[in-house]
């Protein structure tokens, strides 16, 4: 290992991702010494063997969980659950994310973020908005794919574009104020999309949590999201009131499946 | 090392079937996979939780996850086991943090921590027998702060302040364990290969 064979600023960098990184592989690391290991990673990849077995070890750890036998009526009510949330068992528009469920199903063969802004991007060819002419022109997608999706999405770009007037807010970094996601809405409308490109890379295990916050309550969860590999994200959210009553749109980096309520400030946000 | 030696097997062809037929809504999938995970998931929501009604519930929210998610999983980057009990794992902590929220509850003894590791010790998976065996030759002190972390999601501050222990002593505490961990899984791989 580098650390055992001289000082270098580099090797004491390495001396403490070495001292931390049995704590990062179980998820003890505070958010500083999550960022740091993270860093340092990249610095010191001679600690990569370590990384791989530590990590191995901790997978290891939730088998040291007693063998319970779950209620056998259970197998019953998770599948009564699934069929309930099966797209053929509502109507076409409650397809739509509600909040703390997943984005829209993807389309094979077609990148989620095309998809998503070729959507957009059409049924806004039908209100007339430049803007997004242009984006749909940025995403390179062709008239064919357009159609396919506008076939497959129209009650959600119904219930997106229906009325009102489109907004735009940029959402940025809370650390740097560098531009992290853009959000579209209609004041008047529930529902909303986030593009984002150039996203943070999350960890195993993590998510980001999309959050409306007014001045009065807590904040509300819109559901969670992932990058592609790519670093884009393209996510439609589903408030339970008008976006427009909300004074703030905030992502945060939360466990996988999301959390009740923030556990860390947000990493970027944006008034509305 | 052999890392192997703690999974199930690697991801088969069945796994993959298994997946894809979910990703096309068939329910006799999901159904299929509960049966073969559904208690190891159970186990675990019930390890962290403590209680048979939340663990029920996280166990649904699971599967159901998996259901209206499983676009997301991507054998690339990890086998579908570890997917799915990585989802487990948060989804109990995520719901340990919301009940600690409306009660507040002491930290963890020793005692249920032992009891925990060695009680109902009735498993025949054998990378369980494993890893309990090896948690059982930590010391105490050790093997506790290995259990806040990995199952109730505390980092090294909330541990300091749980446990009332400075936090330089958690942080050694925390590393201590995890290299005596390795050391004694190293040794056990070595006795089963000699």
């Amino acid at each position: 290992m580098e650390t055992k064979t001289s000082q270098s600023p580099l090797n004491a960098e390495c001396e403490q991702l070495e001292v931390l990184l049995p704590a990062y592989v179980l998820g003890a690391t505070d958010a500083d010494e999550t960022r740091l290991v993270e860093t340092l990673l990249r610095r010191c990849p001679d600690y990569a063997a370590d990384l791989r077995d530590f990590a191995a070890l901790a997978e290891g750890l939730v088998y040291s969980a007693p063998a319970m036998l779950p209620p056998a009526a259970l197998h019953d009510q998770i599948m009564a659950a699934a069929r309930a949330t099966s797209p053929q068992a509502e109507p076409t528009l409650r397809a739509l994310p509600r909040p703390g469920s997943t984005p829209v199903s993807r389309p094979s063969r077609i990148t989620p973020i095309i998809a998503a802004v070729s959507s957009i991007a059409a049924a806004l060819l039908l209100v007339g908005n430049l803007f997004w002419i242009s984006q749909l022109n940025a995403a390179r997608i062709t008239e064919q794919e357009v159609r396919a999706l506008i076939a497959q999405r129209d009650d959600a770009l119904v219930t997106l574009t229906g009325g009102g007037e489109l907004q735009r807010a940029q959402l940025v970094s809370t650390d740097d104020n560098a531009p992290f996601a853009n959000v579209l809405y209609a004041s008047n409308f529930r529902t909303g999309i986030i593009i984002g490109e150039n996203l943070p890379a999350l960890r195993a295990g993590q998510t980001f949590q999309l959050w409306l916050i007014d001045a009065d309550s807590a904040p509300i969860s819109m559901g969670v999201f992932q990058p592609d590999d790519d670093n884009t994200a393209v996510y439609v959210f589903e408030a339970q009131s008008p976006v427009g009553d909300f004074d703030v749109i905030g992502v945060s980096i939360e466990p996988e499946g999301g959390s009740p309520q923030p556990t860390m400030n947000p990493i970027a946000a944006a008034s509305l | 090392m052999d890392s192997e030696t703690w999974m199930p097997p690697t991801p088969t062809a069945d796994d993959i079937v298994l997946i894809r037929r979910i990703e096309q809504r068939d329910e006799s999938a999901l159904s299929e996979l509960y049966q073969q995970y559904g208690g190891l998931v159970y186990s675990i929501a019930y390890r962290v939780l403590q209680n048979s009604g939340l663990a029920e519930e996280v166990t649904q929210d699971t599967f159901l996850k998996v259901w209206n998610q499983i676009h997301t999983w991507d054998a690339q980057r990890g086998k579908l086991t570890t997917w799915l009990l990585t989802i487990t794992r948060y989804a109990a902590i995520d719901r340990l943090r919301q009940e600690q929220r409306r009660h507040t509850q002491s930290a963890i003894s020793i005692d249920d921590l032992l009891n925990l590791i060695g009680s109902r010790d009735d498993t025949d998976w054998h990378d369980g027998d494993l890893i309990r065996s090896l948690l059982r030759q930590l010391p105490v002190e050790q093997l506790q702060v290995i259990e806040l972390a990995y199952f109730h999601g505390l980092s090294h501050g909330d541990m300091s302040k749980k446990l009332n222990l400075p936090l330089g002593t958690v942080k050694t505490r925390v590393r201590s364990g995890i290299l005596r961990l390795r050391t004694l899984w190293q040794q056990s791989v070595e006795q089963e290969n000699s």
